[in-house]
């Protein structure tokens, strides 16, 4: 780090007329096995190429990680909505629903501009900004482009019903129908194991088709989610701050309640070796 | 030395073995095995008012942004 960037530091100190507390990461930590942190092998669902099925609807999977990715993503957004939450479970109903709308009436991608334009008129909605949505989808593993793909989607979900009902029919009706001659087939197994990774306790959605009749008529933000929280404690999840007791480098110990008790604290986390 | 950490004006504390990183989850998000780069502004009473967790080790929110943040 630069002779510049501490001068910077040393502003914003100032400026605030607070404690800033550094806290570093050992060098030399030992990588603990991925596998212990619960959801972050599922970060990567986008990328893997290999996404296995937890249910196949009329032959066409859909994956646990893209699963998992709009349970997490609909976590997300619920707390930005405001909304009651949908459990993974659901989550997975709503998938199955969407599948067979759009497989029914099949639509092109909207374009970028119809896709942004909306999650412009969500933000404002939500009274927030596009970096803290981008802050709170990287907090729960996700990337911004995890947004713009349900964004599409349901805009896809939403024309292909609006076309669906055009002539009079019931949504519900139509829908009920659908999932009656498809062949929805679970893989329950793997599906326990997302469930156990995401925190969700493994019950059978009662009653899928009004649940997911609901969600498939709402917009994005509205497909709501989370009566659990997932094991990994994601920050925006975070009302309080933990308290710690933590060596300073200057010598002594350091505790954050001490230090708010004389005012607010802008805690950074970076390692030694960071160059920012 | 990475980090001016003998004359910086803020105290400087060491998480060498995570576990303030992990309580607050931010710990090994980007699969380093180390606090994933973030920021929180904490309130006098202890509420997390704002937070920025980056996604890699240059996303950093600003100087000024953080300022904003601030009660």
């Amino acid at each position: 780090m630069g002779r510049g960037s501490s001068t910077r530091w040393s502003g914003l100190v100032i400026a605030g007329g607070l404690a800033l507390i550094v806290l570093m990461g050992a060098i030399m930590v030992i990588t603990r096995s991925s596998a212990e942190d619960g959801l972050a092998p599922l970060a990567s669902a986008p990328t893997v190429a290999a996404d296995p099925p937890a249910v196949t609807v009329n032959g066409q999977p859909i994956g646990v990680n893209a699963w998992a990715e709009a349970v997490r993503l609909d976590q997300t957004m619920s707390r930005f909505a405001g909304v009651a939450a949908m459990d993974a479970r659901q989550t997975l109903e709503r998938l199955i629903n969407e599948e067979l709308v759009l497989r029914a009436a099949p639509q092109d991608e909207p374009g970028a501009a119809q896709v942004e334009g909306q999650i412009a008129a969500l933000e404002a909605a939500w009274q927030t900004s596009d970096e803290q949505i981008v802050a709170a989808l990287t907090a729960a593993g996700l990337s911004r482009e995890a947004l713009v793909r349900a964004v599409e989607r349901v805009l896809m979900v939403q024309q292909a019903q609006a076309e669906l009902t055009a002539n009079g029919t019931d949504f519900g009706n139509w829908l009920a129908r659908e999932r009656e001659n498809a062949e929805i087939v679970y893989d329950e197994e793997r599906i326990a194991v997302v469930l156990s990774s995401l925190g969700a306790t493994n019950q059978p959605a009662a009653s899928p088709v009004p649940a997911a009749t609901e969600a498939a008529s709402l917009p994005p933000t509205a497909v709501a989610p989370t009566s659990t929280p997932p094991p990994t404690r994601v920050v925006s999840e975070l009302d309080t701050a933990p308290d710690f007791t933590l060596p300073r480098s200057d010598g002594g110990d350091l505790t954050l309640s001490e230090q708010l008790a004389s005012g607010p604290v802008v805690l950074v986390f970076f390692h030694r070796s960071c160059s920012h | 030395m990475a980090v001016a950490e003998a004359t910086a004006p803020f105290p400087v504390v060491v998480d060498a073995e995570h576990r303030v990183s992990e309580a607050y989850g931010v710990y090994n998000l980007l699969g380093d095995g180390l606090a994933a780069p973030s920021v929180f502004v904490i309130a006098g009473d202890g509420r997390i008012l704002w937070s920025y967790i980056g996604r890699d080790d240059a996303d950093r929110p600003t100087t000024d942004t953080i300022l904003a943040q601030l009660p």
